[in-house]
């Protein structure tokens, strides 16, 4: 069996996790003994596959070594920028659970959690300056706090076009690399920033983690048809349940029988209308044109591999391609 | 009171919001009116002062926004809880883009504070008496 991402990669997921907890623990304000330090640090000890962080890893083993140590403190502010972005789409989806745990607003209430998020991505930008005695460490930190009004477009976008079927592929990629590319983009040239590398670098570094984000958040559309409620931990179909027009949905409103029955959908339809939708759309090629989708991206991270021919950290970037090709 | 800077921030602000989030901001707040009269007292040119003006409306509305939740109306719980999210991160893009980071190392602990103590249930009322004695440090830094 393969090792996992972070072992073929030499990256210490311990270190990770410890780092995570480290910004809180760091944090004079914070009292050990509040349910913000309680859920932040359940929400750490959860753990997760640290995709993001272990992106920005990557992208600093493109700088010069002295600087790699500011690829960790943006390692850091994405994650909990993407952990508190998890709390706040969780209110909003009306998630009970997280990874098979209760989510922070099931576990405390709206408000806590609202204002956990907040204080999560300020803290962590704070954080992510502090010891450093020039201040572009912190404006670095402050551009990618930024992108949070990217997330929240997709965000909006998704929420505007809830059972919307008139949805477009273009559209939807748009609203993909808002919701989830751009970050993955932002992980691998934020490290490599950080950590000294060229602009181009980093730029082309970006582009990367934007394409195997487009093919990550397809890969994460299939499965909410091709796993079971146990693994998810919700309903299978979730995202149709909830209006959310995914990529096998619009492939699926091709084929003029499924369309008929998916634009009867609407937020009142029975489960056992639902049930029939999903079970149709599993059936149809809709699911292997996403697969196929999600394949021309990693296709498209791979042939950005060639700029980087030469470079000692290339072997890298092939295994993060491998790892998405499998994953989809 | 120079009620132009703020009419002018208002719209410079709106006009940078994002269309598909449908926010749009109005000048009634008697906090953010005295913010624009301090701020306008000030020696620096209109460009920095409405920058300056623009990441107070901000953090304003958007806290604002986080602590005014309709739990029970899942629409309206969506849009404010977005709403407040975008302003926030609307603070970091406008300080970087208008070249007027500094402001941000005013304003990001006193936001994180602001968290801290809503969620140890104190009342707000205080942050904008802050918010403005930070301001007026930082103005005075600037401007010394």
């Amino acid at each position: 069996m393969k090792k996992p991402l972070h072992e073929q990669l030499q990256i210490s997921l311990h270190e990770i996790n410890e780092m995570l907890l480290h910004i809180i623990q760091s944090d004079h304000e914070l009292q050990r003994s509040t349910v913000l330090y309680a859920s932040v640090e359940r929400l750490i000890m959860a753990g997760g596959k640290r995709l993001r962080p272990i992106m920005a890893l990557v992208g600093g083993r493109f700088g010069t070594s002295e600087r790699s140590h500011l690829a960790w403190k943006a390692a850091g502010l994405l994650e909990y920028m993407h952990m508190a972005s998890l709390i706040h789409d969780d209110i909003i989806d009306d998630s009970p659970l997280r990874r098979g745990e209760q989510s922070l607003h099931a576990a405390t209430d709206i408000g806590t959690a609202v204002h956990a998020g907040n204080y999560m991505i300020a803290r962590a930008l704070e954080w992510s300056s502090e010891d450093e005695l020039i201040d572009e460490n912190f404006y670095m930190g402050a551009e990618l706090a930024a992108l949070i009004t990217e997330l929240c477009v997709g965000e909006y976008d998704q929420l505007q076009h809830r059972f919307d079927f008139s949805m477009t592929l273009d559209q939807y990629l748009e609203k993909t690399k808002r919701k989830t590319a751009l970050l993955m983009g932002a992980c691998m040239s934020a490290g490599a920033r950080a950590a000294g590398a060229d602009e181009a670098v980093a730029n082309q570094l970006y582009e990367f983690g934007e394409a195997l984000g487009i093919a990550f958040q397809i890969h994460d559309d299939l499965l909410d048809f091709t796993s079971t409620s146990e693994q998810l931990g919700k309903p299978t179909g979730s995202d149709l349940r909830n209006g959310n027009i995914t990529l096998p949905i619009i492939y699926a409103l091709e084929d003029e029988d499924l369309r008929r029955q998916l634009l009867l959908l609407h937020c009142d339809t029975s489960k056992a209308q639902f049930d029939e939708a999903i079970v149709a759309v599993k059936q149809s090629d809709a699911l292997d044109r996403s697969r196929q989708l999600a394949e021309q991206y990693t296709l498209k991270a791979k042939s950005i591999l060639e700029n980087f021919e030469g470079h000692s950290s290339i072997k890298d970037l092939q295994v993060l391609v491998s790892y998405f090709i499998k994953a989809v | 009171m120079d009620k132009k800077l703020l009419l002018d921030t208002l719209d410079l602000v709106n006009e940078l919001i994002h269309k598909q989030t449908n926010i749009e901001l109005d000048a009634d707040d008697r906090s953010l009116q005295e913010l624009a009269e301090m701020i306008g007292s000030y020696c620096m040119t209109r460009s920095r002062k409405m920058t300056v003006l623009s990441c107070c409306m901000l953090i304003s509305v958007g806290i604002r926004k986080h602590n005014h939740l309709l739990p029970d109306d899942k629409e309206s719980l969506a849009r404010s809880i977005l709403d407040g999210d975008y302003l926030i991160g609307l603070i970091y893009r406008v300080a970087i883009s208008r070249k007027e980071q500094k402001i941000l190392k005013k304003i990001n602990p006193i936001y994180k504070r602001m968290q801290l103590q809503s969620l140890e249930g104190r009342k707000s009322e205080g942050f904008m008496t802050e918010l403005k004695r930070e301001i007026k440090d930082y103005l005075d830094q600037q401007s010394a």
